[in-house]
């Protein structure tokens, strides 16, 4: 191995920090309409668990949770063993928007992530070098595509040392062929570093890709939930493939019996 | 080779098309004064303007008067700037600050500055303190209306991504709320440095002894239309430079927004 990968492994792949999240009786109103009925919900360490469900089901709300950015209206939140009080140190949250800083270079923005200042640098361009953007490190944001931005979204919660990546429907405005890519690039990103992650999505495809664990929400309560044993890479010919994502459908349809 | 061409004429089109009218004015300016129609008194000739412009540079007195003048415009901005800068900064940033100060600021506004010019002669006199004041006055609003707009307009999904990132309070400021209002902020600039020449003008008309103002004011009373002329031309030329100036600072400072690129 050579000083460089070396390097490069100590700095980005710490496979060693994956937090293990628990909820507790959690629940959620904005002004008196309960939105999250007393959850109880958890994500092993390194676990990666899809969460799908209709829209305004309660989905970003239950990340925003976890994350630190809401109060529990009632119940509370674990993270690494430790109940959740004001902003998490362990998660990340991506959203649809990849939230980039227009005014800073693509490598800027990745930089403000490394907790150690003196390392900054060289964190930020070995975590694009991650995503395969080294050579864009410094152009602004405004100028990549949507899929880019979202990749250096995911470079700056990889320079974060982040132990919780949160996914709020992360490729759901890029185009088909995108978003597979990016599917891939999350996999592989994960299986190197093995962060614990909860990836909500609307597309059921994508849940039965990636995760380990899916759970289906309706109306602020968990209804469903199957664990995913397909061998990585999962073949999304195959007839298990298939049958899994038709079963699911069928529950998010409500046209089980 | 021909489209070449073509192109490098149209941007010598492009690069002269504007100064066509302004020099054809001039010169039908000239010819009408020449010949006889208006009295030199009503209307000096272009030329004659030049030569006044000339003369009072070389006398050092149109220098002097400059320097008072850009010298009571560039300090009544920058206080008058501070202030409306440091106002939006609290009333940007907190709630309870914008919920008690703002409504009566947005109502004070709505008082052209230029009215208050006798209860300001009433309080300060004709010195230097009254102009001061009416520029402070005139800068303060578009500063300070700008940058509260561009403060509490940041993206808060920006805001939130700083947060989980764990940026400080400070670092939020810098990094992310400020840049974020600095179009805005900019904008206000601009606003302001019309209102502070406008302003400049009127005070140093109305009571003053030095300045452009004071300099065409006096010019009047000797019939000297030349003299005057040139105060108008200089006001426009000094307008025209704050602005493009400012401009440039914008092309620059906001390089990474793709509409100013
Ligand atoms: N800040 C808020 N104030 C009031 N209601 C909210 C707020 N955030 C979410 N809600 C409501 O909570 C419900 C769940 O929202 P959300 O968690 O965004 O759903 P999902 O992400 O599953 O589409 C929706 O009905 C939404 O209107
Ligand atoms: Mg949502």
């Amino acid at each position: 191995m050579s000083n460089n990968t070396l390097l490069e492994a100590r700095l980005v792949s710490r496979t060693d920090k994956a937090v293990a999240v628990r909820t507790h009786a959690l629940s959620k109103e904005f002004s008196g309409r309960l939105v999250l009925h007393s959850l109880d919900f958890r994500v092993d360490p390194g676990e990666l668990v899809a969460v799908v469900g209709k829209s305004g089901c309660g989905k970003s709300t239950l990340l925003r949770l976890i994350c630190g950015l809401e109060k529990p209206s009632s119940g509370w939140v674990e993270v690494d063993g430790e109940r959740l009080n004001g902003l998490s140190r362990h998660a990340r949250l991506m959203f649809q928007d990849a939230a980039l800083l227009p005014w800073k270079s693509v490598k800027a923005n990745v930089a403000l992530a490394a907790p150690r200042k003196s390392l900054r640098d060289r964190v930020a361009e070995d975590a694009l070098q991650h995503v395969g953007l080294r050579d864009r490190a410094q152009e602004w944001p405004s100028i990549l595509s949507g899929g880019q931005r979202q990749r250096v979204a995911l470079a700056r919660a990889l320079a974060s040392d982040a132990n919780l990546l949160l996914f709020d429907e992360p490729l759901g405005a890029l185009d088909a062929l995108t978003r597979l890519e990016m599917q891939a690039l999350i996999e592989r990103l994960w299986l190197e570093r093995r962060f614990s992650a909860i990836l909500v999505t609307h597309d059921v495809e994508e849940a039965a890709a990636l995760a380990d664990r899916i759970l289906l929400m309706e109306g602020g309560r968990v209804t469903f939930q199957t664990t995913v044993s397909l061998e990585r890479p999962r073949d999304r010919a195959s007839a298990e493939f298939t049958a899994l994502k038709e079963a699911i459908l069928e529950r998010i349809l409500g046209r089980h019996a | 080779m021909a489209a070449e061409s073509i192109a490098y004429r149209n941007r010598w089109i492009r690069l002269a098309a504007p100064w066509l009218v302004p020099i054809g004015l001039i010169l039908f300016w000239q010819i009408f004064a020449v010949s006889g129609l208006i009295p030199h008194r009503i209307l000096p000739s272009p030329v004659e303007v030049m030569q006044a412009g000339f003369h009072l540079t070389v006398t050092g007195e149109m220098p002097a008067h400059l320097w008072e003048s850009s010298q009571r415009a560039v300090i009544g901005l920058l206080i008058g700037g501070t202030i409306g800068f440091v106002f939006a900064l609290l009333n940007g940033l907190f709630g309870p600050a914008h919920l008690v100060f703002d409504s009566s600021l947005q109502m004070l506004r709505n008082i052209p500055h230029l009215a208050m010019i006798p209860l300001v002669i009433l309080w300060f006199g004709i010195g230097e303190p009254a102009k001061m004041f009416l520029i402070v006055i005139g800068v303060f609003f578009p500063i300070y209306i700008n940058t509260v707009h561009g403060i509490r307009s940041t993206d808060p999904k920006l805001i939130e991504m700083g947060r989980i990132y764990g940026l400080t309070p400070w670092e939020l400021l810098f990094t992310v709320v400020l840049p974020s209002a600095l179009p805005s902020i900019l904008v206000g600039l601009r606003y302001a440095l019309g209102i502070m020449w406008l302003t400049l003008i009127v005070a140093e008309t109305v009571a003053c002894d030095n300045g452009i103002g004071y300099m065409t004011m006096n010019a009047r009373e000797f019939l000297q239309t030349d003299v005057v002329l040139v105060g108008i031309l200089l006001y426009a030329l000094l307008g025209k430079l704050a602005d493009t100036v400012t401009q440039a600072l914008e092309r620059w400072l906001l390089r990474w927004n793709p509409a100013y690129r």
